[in-house]
C-alpha cells in the first residue's frame, strides 16, 4: 500500500505542463488516511476476478494496490457491467480495474464514483478492447464539495474496435479525469465530457489520444458549466503518428460561465506527423444567451430558474447520446442537485 | 387594460419609439399596421420588459398599476403573452419540459397548485390539436429546427396553455401557409374572450380577416399616427403608406 508522506511528496506542481492549472496544494493538505476499499460490480455476461502483482498502466497519479480486479467479458457476450465505487471519509484509496473484451463482442459499462466528506480517490481504470468490439463506457463522478478525485482511464483498441465513452463529472473540490486512448486501424473513439464546475470547484478532463495506424476515427465534444470561484481546465491532445493516414479526429468544446469569476482553460494540442488526414478543432466559451433568457421569462419563470433551466438545456445536450433510460434519468437528478446548489 | 401615454424608448442610445400613445380597453383585439423599423417589436419588448430598452418618458399602466416597475416575469404572470416575432431556440429542453416549467411558475406565484407531467401531457394535447401541431414536436428541444410555420404554431400554443389576459402577438402571420394561417388564426380566436384583450402586430390584412380587429393603429416612426376601424387594414394593403406619411406632413391624421 502507498505510503502516505511518499505519495504526496510524489504529486506534480502547475510547473508540470500537464497541471499548470490544476494545482494539488489543497490535496497536500487533506487529512486522509491510505485504505482499500473493494468496488462493488455488478455483471452479465462477464467473469470478474482479484489478481496481485499487476502494475498501473498508466503514467499518472496513481497509488499502488496489491489486488488488481479484473472484468473478463466472455467470448461473444453482450455484456452489461456496472461498478460502484464509494470512498468513506477520510480515505485515500484507489482501486484498480481492468476490462478485457473480447473480439466482437459488446459490452455496456457503467462506472460511478462517490464519496464523502474529505476523501482522495485515485482510481484507475484500463480497457483492452478486441478487434471489432463494441464497448458503451459511461462514468460519473458525483459531487462531493470537499472531495478530490484523480482519476485514469487508458483505453487500448484493437483494429476495428469502437468506443463510445462519456464522462459526466460533477465536481468535487478538484476532480481530474485523465483519459487516454490508443486507436488501431479503422478504430473508432466517440468522447463526450461534461464538467459541471460549481462554487469554488475544480473539474479537469485531460484527454490523449494517440492514433498510430490508419484510418482511425476520433470524435471528441466537451462541454464545461463553471459557477462562480470554479473553474473547468480541458486538454485534448491528439498526436497522429507518421503513417496514420486517413485519420479523421474532431475535437470540439464548449463553456458555459455562469457568473464574472468563473474561469475556463481550454486547450487543445494537435500533433499531426502524417499526411492525408483531416483533423479540426473548435473551442467556445460564453455566457448564458440574454435574449433565450428574455423569452423564458416572458413566460413567466423568475431570473434564477430561467438560468438553471438554460444551464440544465446546456449539460442535457452533452447527455444525449445516453439513450440507457434509467442511467439518463439519474443523471439528469444529479444535474437537478447540482443546479440547485448553484451561487444565483 | 392597457394604457401607453406618450412612451419614449431607446436602445443603445437611439430613440425609437418617439411619444407612443395607445389604449386598449378590456375584451377589444387592437391591430397595429406599420412600415418595416416603424418601431412595432420595439413596443411590444418594452411592454413586457426587455432590458436593453430605455424608456426614458412616458407611462405604461396595466390593469391600473405602473407596468414599467414590474419585473419582466411578473409581467408574464400577472398576464401578459408575448408572440415573439423571432421566437428563441433552446437546444436541450424538450417543448413539454419547458412549458410545463412556465406554467407551474405562473401558478406558483398565483398561489395556485403545481401541474405533474402526466396532466399536463393531457392538456398539452387537446392544445396542440387546437392548432394542429403534431404532438411528436412537443418531445423535441424547443424551437431547434422548428420551420419559421412550426415555430408561430408552438407560440400560439404556448398561448392556449398559458391563457393570458394581454396578448400581444408580432407578425404571428409570418411564414405561415394559407392553411396554416387560418389554423393559427383559429386558435388566436378561442382566446378572445370579454375579459381578455388582444395586440396584433401585422404586415397583413388577410390575418385581419380571421381576427377582426375592434380597432387598427398606424405605428410609424415611433408614433401611432392614425387610429381607425378593420376598414383601415383593407385601406392600407390598397394604399400603401404613402398616403398615412402625407396626412402626417398634412397635420390631418389621427
Ligand atoms: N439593439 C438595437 N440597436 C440599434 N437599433 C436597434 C436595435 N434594436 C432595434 N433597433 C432599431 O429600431 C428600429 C425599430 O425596430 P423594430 O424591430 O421595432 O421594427 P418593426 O416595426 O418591428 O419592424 P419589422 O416590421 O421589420 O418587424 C429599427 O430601425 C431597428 O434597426
Ligand atoms: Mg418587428
Amino acid at each position: 500500500m502507498t505510503d502516505l508522506i511518499t505519495w504526496k511528496a510524489s504529486l506534480p506542481t502547475p510547473r508540470h505542463e500537464d497541471w499548470k492549472y490544476t494545482s494539488l496544494a489543497s490535496l497536500k493538505q487533506a487529512d486522509v488516511k491510505p485504505v482499500v476499499v473493494a468496488p462493488v460490480i455488478a455483471a452479465r455476461g462477464a467473469t470478474v476476478e482479484t489478481r496481485t502483482g499487476d502494475v498501473p498502466a498508466i503514467d499518472d497519479v496513481v497509488v499502488q494496490v496489491d489486488e488488481h480486479v479484473h472484468v473478463l467479458v466472455h467470448e461473444g457476450a453482450d455484456a452489461v457491467v456496472t461498478i460502484a465505487h464509494a470512498t468513506p471519509a477520510g480515505a485515500l484509496t484507489g482501486a484498480n480495474v481492468h476490462v478485457h473484451v473480447p473480439a466482437n463482442c459488446k459490452l455496456h459499462l457503467v462506472e460511478r464514483f462517490a464519496g464523502n466528506d474529505v476523501f482522495v480517490h485515485v482510481p484507475a481504470t484500463t480497457l483492452t478492447i478486441g478487434a471489432g468490439a463494441k464497448v458503451r463506457y459511461v462514468r460519473v463522478v458525483e459531487d462531493a464539495p470537499k472531495g478530490f478525485h484523480l482519476g485514469t482511464v487508458a483505453a487500448d483498441l484493437a483494429p476495428d474496435a469502437t468506443l463510445a465513452l462519456a464522462s459526466v463529472v460533477l465536481g468535487g473540490r478538484i476532480s481530474r479525469t485523465r483519459i487516454d486512448v490508443k486507436l488501431a486501424k479503422g478504430s473508432t473513439i466517440e468522447m463526450d465530457g461534461l464538467s459541471l464546475a460549481g462554487k469554488d470547484a475544480l473539474v479537469d478532463h485531460h484527454t490523449f489520444v494517440d492514433h498510430a495506424e490508419p484510418n482511425a476515427t476520433t470524435r471528441e465534444r466537451f462541454r464545461a458549466a463553471v459557477d462562480s470561484g470554479g473553474r473547468a481546465v480541458f486538454t485534448g491532445k491528439v498526436i497522429v503518428r507518421k503513417g496514420a493516414v486517413k485519420t479523421d479526429a474532431a475535437q470540439h468544446t464548449k463553456t458555459l460561465l455562469l457568473a464574472d469569476d468563473a474561469i475556463a482553460n481550454a486547450r487543445p494540442q494537435l500533433e499531426i506527423l502524417a499526411d492525408d488526414v483531416k483533423c479540426s478543432h473548435g473551442a467556445a466559451v460564453g455566457r448564458l444567451d440574454e435574449e433565450a433568457l428574455f423569452y423564458l421569462r416572458t413566460r413567466g419563470i423568475g431570473p434564477d430558474d430561467a438560468r438553471r433551466l438554460l444551464t440544465k438545456a446546456f449539460a442535457s445536450e452533452s447527455l444525449a447520446t445516453i439513450d440507457d433510460g434509467p442511467l439518463r434519468a439519474s443523471l439528469d437528478v444529479l444535474v437537478d442537485r447540482w443546479l440547485a446548489g448553484l451561487s444565483s | 387594460m392597457l394604457s401607453i401615454k406618450n412612451l419614449h424608448a431607446s436602445v443603445d442610445g437611439k430613440e425609437i419609439l418617439k411619444g407612443l400613445t395607445l389604449e386598449v380597453p378590456v375584451g377589444q383585439v387592437h391591430a397595429i399596421m406599420g412600415p418595416n423599423g416603424s418601431g412595432k417589436s420595439t413596443l411590444s419588448r418594452v411592454i413586457c420588459g426587455h432590458p436593453d430598452y430605455v424608456v426614458t418618458e412616458g407611462s405604461i399602466t396595466y390593469e391600473g398599476v405602473d407596468l414599467l416597475a414590474m419585473p419582466i416575469e411578473e409581467r408574464a404572470r400577472k398576464g401578459i403573452f408575448l408572440s415573439f416575432q423571432h421566437p428563441v431556440e433552446i437546444p436541450g429542453i424538450s417543448t413539454a419540459y419547458f412549458l410545463r416549467s412556465a406554467l407551474n411558475a405562473q401558478h406558483k406565484a398565483r398561489g395556485e397548485p403545481e401541474i405533474d407531467a402526466i396532466d399536463f401531457l393531457k392538456v398539452a394535447k387537446e392544445k396542440a390539436k387546437l392548432v394542429e401541431l403534431p404532438a411528436a414536436l412537443l418531445n423535441r428541444p424547443l424551437n431547434e429546427g422548428f420551420s419559421g410555420g412550426e415555430k408561430k404554431r408552438v407560440e400560439i400554443f404556448q398561448m392556449t396553455i398559458l391563457e393570458p389576459k394581454l396578448a400581444i402577438l408580432d407578425e404571428t402571420d409570418s411564414g405561415l401557409d394559407i392553411d396554416a394561417l387560418r389554423v393559427v388564426a383559429g386558435g388566436i380566436n378561442t382566446m378572445r374572450s370579454p375579459t381578455r384583450s388582444q395586440l396584433v402586430i401585422t404586415h397583413h390584412q388577410r390575418l385581419l380577416d380571421y381576427i377582426v380587429p375592434d380597432v387598427t393603429h398606424v405605428l410609424m416612426d415611433g408614433r401611432i399616427v392614425k387610429t381607425g376601424g378593420k376598414e383601415l387594414a383593407h385601406e392600407l394593403e390598397e394604399k400603401g403608406y404613402d398616403w398615412v406619411k402625407r396626412e402626417v406632413a398634412a397635420g390631418v391624421a389621427l
